[in-house]
């Protein structure tokens, strides 16, 4: 699949893939096609997310556990493609802005999840279920 | 009528009922039932304007379990009610264990609002504005309140930038400590004025055994009162005050009404209905860069040394655009064990009990570490007098809090207050509570805390984890939420009887000389604590009682 369809907006994969966070999303993001790549890219996406105020949370088995009790509750995100499709909507800016930008703008339009009792920005609690089940995938 | 209450004796005006010859008849202009907040208050504002008070008190000067207290047992049906932990009986009434925090009511807690029902009071808080000002000096103020602005500059506080159409910043002032008391007492405070006034007679262990009225059951003629060994006395005045706090005022009408075949404000069956309190809770622990915003949200000392608490409330519009309650919430600090400060303490603890604390090489390590924070806090501690050792955890940096709600309920006709069939010491029935929690009152602790972990995550200042039961509605709220002992409504006010027991100037509907005072006339109960609006209503009466008797009123 080179590009999915969301909201009328076209996101095209190649594109995405060559977001400025670094490794980490790319590969992460691509674990589909790539699972066996995922312990050292997956620490990467765990990284951002601690730089992105998730620190507090230790571990990336906790984040993890975030990104499971998240698809526990949102069961029809339990797709990796889906889930690029969501996180990449809309976007115009360097992938790492891009995040920051929809985490921001999570907060102010209440867009929140709640995920083993932490209140999580929508973006947060997918990327930690992007997490999840990229490492789920690595086996 | 004009001087002291009389019965044709010498009075002391502060006297035990135990010392008085049986069957005593006393005459006053007013008769207050109840010595607590607002029949002190009432009694003073009287007195000084001459007008003769007799305020009967069923306990003594001191706590007496067997002699008082236990009269205060009742059963519970619903979420239950601490009957005797809740409630003090005696002179001064359940003042003797106030906590001192005082805000007013806001204004939207004094409006129709149609997502609430039967809410609405028939006055507004513009009403009330002046009542409130008055009653901050009887709660022991020194002067009156700063506006917020104000006063959060002389706290020097920059509160974080929330959104005021979310949130608003809250202050709660606490009542001044006394000499003898960590804060206001009014037994304390007025005790002394009124045993000094040639106006006001106190009787105690006067506890209420009933009303005498006209055969219309339409005005009341003498309330009795009676020791528990029976020695009674009979009171006549012109008024009648019922002020016993929301559950008592409530049981002493219903028992009125069964003494006098009669209604007794109750044609309506609302008394007793909507009972409410302020349930109050955790809902979030709070993990994020506390050492901020412990500035902030927290309780301070202005500098006059008062102390004001900063939370925050659900904005008003934000209640009305989402059909929600009222919510306040204020940050509780578990303080860090490691940090500087904490160690000072302990050491300082040790050093008290006459030994060095173990293991001081790491703990010097731990204070030098944190040094700016532990000079500070003692430069503070040395300008306020205030020992090192006395500080809780509110000033010991912390890495994580606890929020704590502070809710509105909503009435609700089945939440109530009703006559058991075992009765006291004194042959009345005792009382049963069937409080209830509802779905808004839920709804309304999950949004506001939604919003506040929102905004505190968009301004970094930390990430919420939310409490059990605000994750899992099966999870009952009254597992996290409690009472308060804040009994509110079981004597509603509005100007229609259909809809209330009194009206706007507290007189019971269709009893032409009773009135009530105290928290149980709240039609809502607001999420601010009762004591400054029950003064403030006191106040108002007083001021009603005094019209046509006092030439000055």
């Amino acid at each position: 699949m080179d590009s999915a369809r969301t909201g009328g907006t076209i996101v095209h994969r190649r594109d995405f893939l060559r977001g400025t966070v670094g490794s980490f999303l790319v590969v992460a993001l691509e674990l589909p096609f790539h699972a066996r790549a995922a312990p050292s890219t997956a620490m990467d996406l765990e990284s951002w997310l601690r730089r992105a105020n998730l620190d507090f949370l230790g571990s990336r088995a906790m984040l993890r556990r975030l990104g499971a009790a998240y698809l526990t509750r949102n069961p029809r995100e339990r797709d990796v493609d889906e889930l690029t499709v969501l996180l990449c909507a809309g976007r115009s800016k360097p992938l790492d802005l891009h995040l920051h930008e929809r985490i921001a703008e999570d907060w102010l339009d209440l867009d929140t999840a709640v995920a083993d009792g932490w209140v999580l920005s929508r973006t947060e609690a997918r990327l930690c279920a992007v997490l999840h089940m990229t490492e789920d995938l690595s086996g | 009528m004009r001087g002291p209450p009389h019965d044709g004796r010498p009075v002391r005006v502060i006297e035990d009922l135990h010392d008085l010859p049986r069957a005593t008849n006393i005459a006053a202009d007013v008769c207050l039932i109840g010595a607590g907040a607002a029949g002190i208050t009432i009694a003073r504002e009287l007195a000084q304007r001459g007008v003769s008070v007799c305020l009967v008190e069923g306990g003594g000067m001191q706590f007496e379990y067997l002699e008082s207290q236990s009269l205060y047992q009742g059963s519970n049906a619903g979420v239950p009610v601490s009957f005797e932990g809740g409630r003090l009986r005696f002179f001064g009434g359940s003042t003797n264990h106030w906590g001192g925090r005082c805000a007013p009511l806001d204004d939207i807690d004094f409006r129709r609002r149609d997502w609430i029902d039967h809410s609405g009071w028939p006055l507004d808080r513009a009403e009330l504005d002046p009542y409130y000002r008055r009653a901050q000096k009887v709660a022991g103020f020194p002067a009156e309140w700063l506006s917020d602005t104000d006063t959060l500059a002389n706290l020097n506080v920059t509160l974080p930038s929330l959104d005021p159409t979310r949130l608003t910043p809250w202050l709660w002032h606490y009542a001044p400590a006394m000499k003898d008391a960590p804060t206001w007492r009014w037994a304390n405070a007025y005790g002394p004025e009124l045993r000094e006034s040639k106006h006001v007679r106190v009787l105690l262990h006067a506890n209420f055994a009933g009303f005498s009225t006209d055969k219309n059951h339409s005005r009341v003629k003498t309330v009795s009162v009676r020791t528990l060994s029976g020695i009674t006395a009979t009171i006549a005045a012109e008024d009648f005050v019922v002020c016993c706090g929301g559950i008592e005022n409530a049981r002493l009408l219903l028992l009125g009404g069964e003494q006098n075949n009669g209604s007794f404000g109750n044609q309506n069956d609302l008394v007793g209905r909507y009972l409410m309190q302020h349930p109050r809770g955790p809902a979030a622990v709070v993990v994020g860069q506390m050492h901020e915003v412990q500035g902030q949200f927290n309780i301070l000392r202005t500098t006059d040394g008062l102390e004001v608490e900063v939370g925050m409330t659900l904005a008003p519009q934000l209640q009305e655009r989402e059909r929600l309650l009222n919510c306040s919430g204020v940050l509780v600090y578990q303080g860090d064990p490691d940090s500087g400060i904490a160690v000072a303490q302990d050491i300082w603890r040790a050093l008290l009990a006459g030994h060095w604390a173990p293991d001081m090489g790491e703990k010097v390590g731990l204070i030098a570490r944190d040094f700016p924070d532990v000079a500070r806090t003692l430069s503070r501690r040395l300008s306020s007098g205030r020992s090192l050792d006395r500080e809780g955890a509110a000033v010991v940096p912390s890495r994580s809090a606890t929020l704590l709600l502070d809710l509105e309920q909503a009435p609700d006709r089945e939440s109530r207050i009703s006559l058991s069939e075992d009765r006291d010491a004194l042959g009345l029935k005792r009382v049963q509570a069937d409080w209830h929690m509802g779905d808004l009152e839920r709804r309304t602790a999950a949004r506001f805390t939604g919003l506040v972990a929102a905004e505190f995550a968009r301004l970094g200042i930390g990430r919420c984890r939310l409490e059990p039961w605000l994750r899992d509605d099966t999870v009952p709220m009254n597992n996290a939420m409690q009472e308060t002992y804040h009994y509110i409504g079981t004597t509603r006010m509005a100007d229609d009887p259909a809809q209330g027991v009194v009206d706007r100037d507290c007189a019971v509907h269709g009893v032409k000389n009773l009135y009530v005072a105290g928290s149980s006339v709240f039609p809502t109960s607001g999420q601010a604590n009762p004591t400054l609006t029950i003064v403030a209503l006191a106040l108002r009466l007083a001021d009603h009682l005094s019209r046509g008797r006092c030439e000055q009123c």
